[in-house]
């Protein structure tokens, strides 16, 4: 995990676990308010992807795990992906072919602790899946079987499964990497 | 993980790696085979339920992993939580009952994991997130599309068949819950190399 987090330009400390948190809340407060406000406006009817896009903006910018950007780094140890040569197009037209030397930037790869700690929040996400998937199919299951047993949802049956669906995938995109930043202790300064 | 499944009273040499591969690509195919059943019968109706028991029941007596009885090939998951909790009081209410309802929790190997084995649990659930996340995604897909890209699509003419929209969703419901429930546990028995022979 890193201990800095670069925000447009911005180096936010991210060090001590109380501002971690901090953010973990504020991400998913702002998540619940999007998903508030477009069911308000549209029922997410043709907006309920802007969530997923929130949520990947999120991944992007805050958390990591998935991207090379953000607090987490990327769950799987692959460096990213940035040119750091011009086109060989153009290298061509101007007549240079300069030798090209690998990176040694290693800050993308996991360490041995890390990997356990990822391992171990996959572990405790899983489960959290898990249940969800439960909801939805038990709600499915008896739509399906009952009909009559689910009067009480004020929804059609595919506003029901596109909205729980939506927030098991923002859960699936965003809570390892939660539950890394709320977890882990505070962090000792970088040097 | 066990090296020998006990199954009806049987008991089967499960060391050797081909065969627990042989073991999962069975059990798979079986879910394959029952849930074309299922559609073909009542269109997962009833059967789809029934089929949610019947794999919880096979994970619990073959795979192991979930549940807390100690059946199956693969250690429980949460044994070392519950018993740390079981050995914090054990005349707690809470351990009165556990002892009776899980009758192997004094049995350490059966029912402890050590360092190396909770090391590899949570490395299989990591390649299972992955696995069960892109289950999730196509599922996501359909009911996005069926939810907003069906009005759309109906401005061009096209109109999408929401009843088969319905369960297919339903079918990947039950496929979500037979992967949550057996993904893990058939992933560390398709990895873990040949084990050598437990001393009788």
């Amino acid at each position: 995990m890193r201990a800095e987090l670069a925000f447009f330009g911005a180096t936010l400390d991210m060090a001590p676990r109380r501002r971690r948190r901090t953010l973990v809340v504020a991400i998913y407060a702002a998540l619940a308010a999007l998903m508030a406000a477009l069911w308000y406006f549209t029922h997410w009817r043709g907006t309920g992807s802007y969530l997923v896009w929130a949520a990947l903006l999120a991944c992007r910018l805050f958390l990591g795990g998935h991207t090379s950007r953000g607090l987490i780094k990327p769950f799987n140890g692959k460096a990213p992906q940035q040119p750091v040569t011009p086109s060989p197009l153009l290298l061509l037209k101007l007549r240079i072919y300069p030798t090209v030397m690998p990176s040694d930037d290693r800050s993308f790869q996991n360490d041995e602790r890390e990997l356990t700690q990822r391992d171990r929040v996959h572990y405790l996400a899983y489960q959290a899946i898990g249940l969800g998937v439960i909801v939805v199919w038990f709600l499915a299951s008896l739509r399906t079987v009952k009909p009559a047993m689910t009067d009480w949802i004020p929804m059609p049956a595919d506003q029901l499964y596109f909205s729980l669906l939506t927030i098991v995938l923002l859960l699936f995109m965003t809570l390892p990497q939660a539950i890394l930043l709320w977890t882990e202790p505070d962090m000792e300064e970088e040097i | 993980m066990k090296t020998k499944l006990t199954l009806f009273g049987r008991q089967f040499d499960m060391a050797s790696r081909a065969r627990r591969r042989k073991l999962v690509v069975f059990i798979y195919l079986g879910f394959a085979a029952l849930i074309l059943v299922g559609w073909a019968l009542d269109r997962w109706g009833v059967l789809g339920a029934g089929l949610i028991l019947f794999s919880s029941y096979i994970s619990k007596l073959i795979l192991g992993g979930y549940g807390t009885e100690g059946r199956g090939l693969v250690k429980p998951f949460l044994g070392n939580e519950v018993r740390a909790r079981y050995d914090k009081n054990p005349n707690s209410h809470w351990s009165k009952l556990a002892s009776i309802t899980i009758p192997k929790i004094a049995d350490d190997p059966e029912f402890l994991s050590d360092e190396r084995e909770v090391r590899r649990r949570d490395s299989a659930h990591e390649v299972a997130y992955r696995g069960l996340g892109m289950v999730v995604i196509v599922t996501f897909l359909v009911a996005y599309l069926e939810h907003s890209g069906s009005r759309l699509l109906a401005k061009i003419g096209v109109i999408l068949p929401i009843a088969c929209f319905d369960q297919l969703i339903y079918g990947l419901l039950i496929c979500l819950f037979i992967l949550f429930l057996t993904l893990p546990q058939a992933i560390l028995l398709w990895t873990e190399p040949d084990m050598e022979e437990e001393p009788s």
